[in-house]
């Protein structure tokens, strides 16, 4: 009896230390995260660089860290859910999760840059393909918004 | 017959443990300054620009998010769930640079060699890439 217990002992402690080997999907590389993570930009660099703070604002984030020279920018969010742990260890200062964006605008040509935008939702790297798109075509509608009108058509005098 | 089948169970615990609480003992190693110094640094045939361009790439690469940074000042720093890496550029020639990595974990400085090791395979082969690519 009692070695039937010891046997039922063992089996669940091996059971238990095999679990973390049965993850069902294997960490991504290096590789597959830029491919995920990075979007091209027909603008330049600096103007890509404002209109990604601007969406970045827009979406709620406040600024934590930015490098114009280096073209990068990180910002970061409170969870609804982690609000009331936010205000009452210390706010901006409080160790609560936030969800952060990252964001590295580097120049490929004149008028071509690219864009890598990385997600952390709680402190985890979200690899979402959705959602690096949705916060791409923001940033391109804001270019778009801000590019100077076309020249207007010309009009034929005397007519 | 009551206390032998105790004293099994006390036993298989404890070896069962027993790995589980030894890896959590594992001491850091004690690096020499100059060791110390060689296994952070490494010198690439690039442009500080280049470098510094880099390095960024491989820090989102390794899932890093930067913290601070100051591409004028040749210094970047990023975390990921505790760990936090500290890279420091040196511009030694025009197209010769010394990255310097500093690895820390929970507030404290702790030499994280296979860390260190990866940073820098992946900045090279970003550097690498970049050359092919122009």
């Amino acid at each position: 009896m009692s070695a039937a217990r010891v046997m039922g002992a063992l089996c669940f402690a091996i059971a238990v230390l095999l679990l973390p080997a049965c993850e069902s999907t294997p960490p991504l590389s290096p590789t597959q995260w830029n491919a995920i993570e990075t979007r091209s930009v027909q603008a330049p660099r600096d103007e890509v660089l404002r209109a990604a703070a601007a969406v970045i604002l827009d979406q709620g984030y406040y600024f934590t860290a930015s490098d114009q020279g280096a073209g990068t920018m990180t910002a970061a969010r409170v969870p609804l859910v982690y609000q009331d742990q936010y205000r009452r260890t210390g706010g901006m200062r409080s160790s609560a999760p936030v969800d952060t964006i990252a964001v590295w605008v580097s120049q490929i040509s004149p008028a071509e840059s690219s864009m890598r935008i990385q997600l952390r939702e709680s402190g985890e790297h979200i690899a979402s393909d959705e959602r690096v798109s949705a916060f791409w075509n923001a940033v391109q509608r804001r270019l778009l918004a801000k590019s100077p009108p076309s020249d207007p058509p010309s009009r034929q005098e005397g007519v | 017959m009551t206390r032998r089948s105790a004293l099994l169970h006390t036993t298989a615990l404890l070896a069962l443990a027993a790995p589980g609480l030894l890896s959590g003992c594992q001491s850091d190693v004690a690096y020499s300054q100059s060791a110390l110094n060689s296994l952070q640094t490494r010198e690439f045939n690039f442009t500080i620009d280049k470098t510094f361009d880099a390095c960024v790439g491989s820090l989102f690469d390794l899932g890093y998010t930067i913290r601070s940074s100051d591409k004028r000042g040749g210094f970047v720093s990023a975390v990921n769930q505790g760990s936090m890496l500290q890279i420091k550029l040196d511009q030694l020639g025009p197209t010769n640079t010394a990255v310097r990595v500093s690895t820390s974990e929970g507030g404290q400085t702790r030499v994280d060699k296979p860390l260190i090791d990866a940073f820098f395979n992946t900045l090279e082969r970003r550097l690498l890439t970049a050359e092919r690519g122009t």
